[in-house]
């Protein structure tokens, strides 16, 4: 299913790259989907909402291009939270040479940590597909895919925000 | 959890002790907030709001607080969250089999994959949560203080998976 939703984004990329800046609605206004300590966010209906405020007035070949626009926009997110949160790690282990209390260092965690993610991702993903009514499957895993690489993203960022912290310490 | 266990041990032995001088509620009362929060919640916004509460009547309860009063609380509620996501998981499954064993009769077998695929990613989550605590605990240098994280990572993800199968993949 990850083949065909790969094969699927690139068969729509390409006669529709340009299409893609006729897009209004930008896919960044979701950063304000991020949870904070005060404010508690369903990541779903708040992504929904956009993917819905982005599809009104558009026909359903462009109104799909909602949801490949967010999805691109937080796996691109992703991507990078993920190398901030490995170089950080490589240098934490570099700079000091030192073990972690685990015997390994800090990046050979987040590497696992990260593969374990990506494992259980693909696996409720397809799980969320299979359940849905089969006219809203196609939805099903976008919504969950566009969720998975929002979530990897805050998940990322707060890790890389403790490995911070922990660096400045004395 | 293995990494957990000696200083889970040595807290237990230390919070047994001070427990036993005092009248604090039980730790059985302080799990039962958890399945009691939860069954008066109709939405899953709602019910994030139960994670915590048992740790927090616990150490209230005891009227001090210390890194290992804290661990103890956690773990009393970590552990109400873990049977509540069993029992959440079983109904799950159940419900999957059903709907495989309805596709089968209506020769669809290749729609009979649900009790496999939540099976799947079941086991996926687990081994993805115990590398995300322990890498909460690596990040304080383990001791009690990364038992704290990681008891804490556990109490979180457990109780969060517990409230996504719950109402994130409710009967269709």
């Amino acid at each position: 299913m990850l083949a065909r939703a790969v094969i699927f984004v690139f068969g729509m990329l390409l006669p529709m790259g340009a299409l893609a800046q006729t897009i209004s609605a930008d896919p960044s206004a979701t950063q304000a989907c991020v949870p904070t300590s005060e404010v508690a966010i369903d990541i779903g209906t708040c992504l929904t909402s956009w993917v819905a405020a982005c599809e009104k007035g558009r026909n359903r070949s462009e109104a799909q291009l909602c949801w490949w626009s967010l999805l691109t926009y937080w796996e691109a997110e992703a991507l990078r939270a993920g190398d901030e949160l490995r170089q950080a790690a490589e240098n934490w282990d570099n700079r000091l040479s030192v073990q972690t209390g685990w015997g390994q260092p800090l990046l050979d965690h987040v590497l696992d940590m990260d593969q374990a993610w990506r494992d259980y991702q693909i696996r409720r993903c397809r799980f969320a597909q299979a359940i849905a009514p089969v006219v809203e499957r196609d939805d099903a895993y976008l919504l969950c895919s566009a969720e998975r690489a929002f979530e990897q993203t805050i998940f990322y960022r707060g890790q890389l925000a403790l490995l911070r912290q922990k660096t400045e310490e004395p | 959890m293995n990494h957990l266990t000696p200083f889970i041990l040595v807290a237990s032995i230390l919070f047994a002790n001070a427990a036993s001088t005092q009248e604090a509620g039980s730790d059985a009362q302080y799990a039962e907030a958890v399945p009691g929060c939860f069954e008066r919640s109709e939405t899953a916004e709602v019910v994030r709001t139960c994670i915590g509460g048992g740790t927090m009547a616990c150490i209230k309860a005891h009227e001090w607080d210390s890194k290992i009063v804290r661990l103890h609380c956690m773990g009393v509620e970590a552990e109400a969250w873990d049977v509540l996501l069993n029992e959440i998981y079983q109904q799950r499954q159940a419900e999957a089999k059903r709907d495989d064993a309805e596709n089968l009769a209506n020769d669809l077998p290749e729609h009979a994959v649900l009790s496999e695929q939540l099976r799947a990613a079941q086991r996926a989550w687990i081994s993805f949560r115990d590398k995300e605590c322990r890498w909460a605990a690596t990040l304080v240098n383990g001791g009690v203080v990364g038992d704290l994280f990681s008891m804490e990572c556990h109490l979180d993800m457990t109780a969060r998976r517990a409230i996504e199968l719950k109402f994130k993949y409710r009967e269709q």
